[in-house]
């Protein structure tokens, strides 16, 4: 019989990690003794927590850049050169962004925005990410619900989320702070975006 | 002994503020945990060497931009997550594991060392098959053992997506776990 209780299916990792009080460790234990499909995911659970243990191999040790402190970001020098049309497309391209994406702070992610969309199906394209179909649907203008989607659809709430990040950084402080792949992913999106025509610096 | 999490905030208000030290500290306690992480998303322990070194360096290059918000665990899970995404989109993916010489330290008897082991390669494999997204969610949440917010933040995806990307993979690992079985 298939058990539905994703609840607590959902905790059985935490019985390796010991993020359970006594009452929700005695909860799923309860649940476990008339449960087997639950004991059977328990099982595969176990194998993964087992896996912490992996060590690092013998002589393998990070190191660090030797200078004191670490370097400003370099990625977006470009951003304070004189390349007014890009720096006037990205930026109307943001706020455009941040009009569309603002509400998915709080209501379930919907993707409504046909410029993110072609944003989007560009990237998948460069990265060969096999989600033209997807994408296509939404730079159609029809919304999609992603929190539904499943699997690799995924990835469109991962980058639309980012670009409310995006959004975020630009009516804030202007970039500053972003790590640097946000910055890279906005270089792109600011390449995407510029006029025909027009040439970063 | 100092655990991963017990003052890492104060660690990396120290790093950013540019006390290299500090930074060597957290290194220190989360090397080998991001090194496995990397190990098992990667399925190469060259790739996660590799991505070792380059997440702790980026992390450390971009400490300015950790604002405490998050966790620092979370802050350096989502780089070596992103570090992975980058080598992804450079190449093609390996088809296999490399599940050799691994050395895990445990109390079982060999027999039973041995059994666990194979039990694991098996498991590794199927993992590997999983779509990039579900493969993420199971190792961030089961492997990791981060929650569910954290593992959405890393992922960059809300926490219904992640859940949902959850239970589709150990549903598809719990079925071609039966299937499996020798």
């Amino acid at each position: 019989m298939s058990c539905e209780d994703l609840r607590i299916k959902e905790r059985l990792p935490d019985i390796f990690s010991g993020d359970l009080t006594p009452e929700e460790e005695r909860e799923v234990r309860d649940h476990l003794v008339h449960c087997s499909e639950c004991r059977e995911e328990l099982d595969l659970v176990s194998l993964f927590a087992a896996d912490r243990d992996v060590e690092l191999p013998p002589g393998f040790r990070v190191s660090l850049p030797e200078e004191d402190r670490p370097a400003r970001h370099e990625g977006w020098r470009w951003f304070r050169r004189p390349l007014a049309p890009v720096l006037a497309g990205g930026l109307a391209a943001a706020v455009l962004v941040l009009l569309f994406l603002g509400p998915w702070k709080s209501a379930p992610p919907v993707v409504e925005d046909g410029l993110l969309a072609r944003y989007l199906f560009q990237r998948a394209e460069r990265y060969d990410m096999g989600l033209e179909e997807e994408i296509l649907t939404v730079a159609g203008f029809e919304s999609v619900e992603v929190d539904q989607a499943l699997g690799e659809e995924m990835v469109l709430a991962g980058e639309a989320e980012t670009f409310v990040n995006l959004a975020d950084g630009l009516s804030g402080e202007l970039l500053d702070g972003m790590d640097e792949e946000t910055i890279l992913i906005f270089e792109g999106f600011l390449d995407d975006m510029a006029p025909e025509g027009a040439e970063r610096g | 002994m100092k655990r991963p999490g017990e003052n890492d905030q104060e660690l990396a208000k120290k790093a950013r503020g540019g006390d290299g030290q500090a930074f060597e500290e957290l290194v220190r306690l989360y090397q080998r945990m991001i090194y496995g992480f990397l190990f098992r998303l990667s399925g190469s322990k060259e790739d996660a060497m590799e991505l070792t070194q380059l997440t702790f360096v980026k992390s450390w290059m971009a400490i300015g931009s950790f604002r405490g918000e998050s966790s620092f665990r979370t802050y350096l899970y989502t780089v070596a997550a992103n570090a992975w995404r980058n080598t992804l989109r450079d190449r093609y993916r390996r088809p296999t594991v490399d599940v050799d010489e691994i050395p895990l330290a445990s109390d079982h008897s060999p027999h039973e060392e041995a059994e666990k082991s194979q039990q694991q390669e098996r498991l590794w494999i199927l993992v590997d098959r999983l779509p990039r997204r579900q493969k993420e969610v199971v190792l961030l949440r089961i492997r990791e053992g981060l929650s569910f917010v954290e593992a959405a933040r890393i992922m960059g995806c809300s926490i219904g997506a992640a859940k949902a990307n959850y239970h589709q993979a150990v549903k598809r690992l719990r079925g071609e776990w039966r299937e499996d079985q020798p």
